[in-house]
């Protein structure tokens, strides 16, 4: 009887385990690996998307100074958007260096604003010249809050990324090591018998990554998720969904090897 | 037979160990549910929080009760639900719910923190100094009218007082609850370039 509650016990723990384990496997390999949010970006056009949206918040920020919507042709491309971008990525999961093109684009536009008052033939007094200085360096600010969504949280964001990416790692690991030793344990005190007890946390494992999915379906409202732009709003709710498909599907199949496993140490058992 | 047998304790076995499976999800479920439930609820309502239906549809249906004077519906934020117009100076453009950079973009920009026409209340309104939209605003005169033709009726008010604050002087944008007036200004002074610091001010009570 102590023997079997003991045995129970540990499968309940095995269960623990192996879900603890097998999320942390998901979440190191996708919202906690740089190559997957790049590949997402790219996925979900975001670098297109989000070149279009900076350049859209510059046009409304031009309409009241009086100055023609044309000084913003060419101080930003979509290239140095995506390589600007992916400077930042690099930065959140590699720390490093930052490098965004501000000053690029504060040359460029200011080039521009000259260009186009040398054209109009217009003498600035100092009140204008101290607001086109506010003018560019609002624009500038704008790009800066456009690739990083907040510039000054950057470093705490990326220690706070790169903390979690370690402490996750470690966890998955000691999370597979305890799996090991428990099924050791129940080998040695069950022999043939453990492949009931196993497949019987393997198939709880199972149902409880399905749990997500349908808690999802049932009371969240993910497509209509709207944060910061709909560019990273499309990229937030594509990476969800990637999560929680990844636990539906290898909950799906846990649960099948977890059924396999049952049938099999019955047919054995009987025999 | 004896195969049919043999199958039966099969299944009952797999059934039996599918019953266990169950009670185990239902532990653990059950512990994360105490432990973690309002935790789970707050980021699950965070998410919904988040997650917004846009209509920027011209709305037909905003009322008015005229008994209360209160909006029986309201206009969705970023809609165009109004025109304002100042014959005077030849100026009629869109009126749209919200004041953000994106909607002063195609009209004049109804502030949230104030009320709408017909409230008794104050209306606060903005949009920029450009030829497109405001330019003209300062060359108006004391006793000028403007019109306000919302989806739900049409509001006329009479201009009293002008005034050209400093941008951060936000007390002359302040709204009140007393009377019906409207507050509708724009970025001065109107012909200079790169970001203006003051602000030119219309304050016209209703008629």
């Amino acid at each position: 009887m102590a023997k079997k509650i003991v045995t129970y016990i540990l499968g309940f723990i095995l269960v623990i385990t192996l879900i603890s384990s097998i999320s942390l496997t998901i979440l190191n390999q996708t919202i906690l690996k740089k190559e997957f949010v790049l590949n997402l970006l790219e996925k979900n056009e975001y670098y297109s998307k989000m070149y279009a949206d900076i350049h859209d918040t510059f046009i409304n920020n031009t309409v009241q100074t009086g100055l023609d919507e044309s000084i913003l042709d060419g101080i930003i491309t979509e290239e140095q958007v995506k390589k600007d971008v992916n400077s930042f990525i690099y930065y959140l999961y590699e720390s490093g260096e930052m490098s965004i093109d501000s000053e690029g684009v504060k040359t460029r536009l200011e080039e521009n604003i000259n260009k186009e008052i040398e054209k109009n033939g217009k003498n600035l007094v100092q009140n204008e010249q101290e607001a086109i200085n506010r003018y560019v360096s609002k624009i500038v600010e704008i790009y800066e809050d456009g690739i990083t969504y907040a510039k000054s949280y950057a470093k705490t964001i990326s220690n706070v990324v790169q903390k979690v990416q370690k402490v996750s790692n470690m966890a998955q690991i000691a999370g597979y090591i305890a799996t090991f030793v428990i099924a050791l344990i129940l080998i040695v005190i069950n022999k043939l018998k453990v492949l009931k007890y196993i497949s019987v946390s393997v198939m709880s494992s199972g149902l409880l990554l399905i749990i997500p999915k349908i808690i999802e379906i049932s009371t969240m409202e993910i497509h209509n998720i709207l944060i910061l732009n709909k560019a990273f709003s499309e990229v937030l709710i594509n990476a969800i969904e990637v999560v929680i498909s990844s636990f539906m599907i290898t909950g799906i199949v846990l649960f099948l090897i977890g059924l396999v496993l049952s049938i099999i140490y019955a047919k054995v058992d009987k025999e | 037979m004896h195969n049919k047998q043999k199958n039966n304790t099969i299944m009952k076995a797999t059934i039996s160990n599918l019953v266990v499976a169950f009670i185990y999800v239902f532990i653990i479920v059950l512990i994360i549910g105490i432990l973690f439930s309002s935790t789970i609820s707050k980021a699950i309502s965070l998410i919904n929080t988040i997650s917004i239906d846009t209509n920027k549809e011209i709305l037909k249906d905003v009322k008015i009760d005229l008994e209360h004077n209160q909006l029986e519906s309201y206009p969705e934020f970023g809609s165009k639900y109004a025109n304002i117009i100042i014959e005077d100076l030849d100026i009629n453009l869109p009126l749209y719910y919200g004041d953000t950079y994106s909607i002063l973009r195609y009209g004049v920009g109804q502030s949230i923190t104030g009320y709408f026409p017909g409230e008794g209340k104050s209306i606060i309104c903005m949009g920029h100094n450009s030829k497109k939209f405001l330019r003209r605003l300062p060359e108006i005169k004391i006793g000028t009218k403007i019109r306000i033709e919302t989806v739900y009726g049409n509001y006329t008010y009479t201009v009293q007082e002008t005034k050209i604050v400093h941008q951060t002087e936000f007390d002359a944008i302040k709204p009140q609850r007393e009377k019906e007036i409207l507050t509708l200004y724009t970025c001065y002074p109107v012909d200079t370039l790169g970001y203006p610091t003051q602000r030119f001010i219309v304050y016209a009570p209703l008629d």
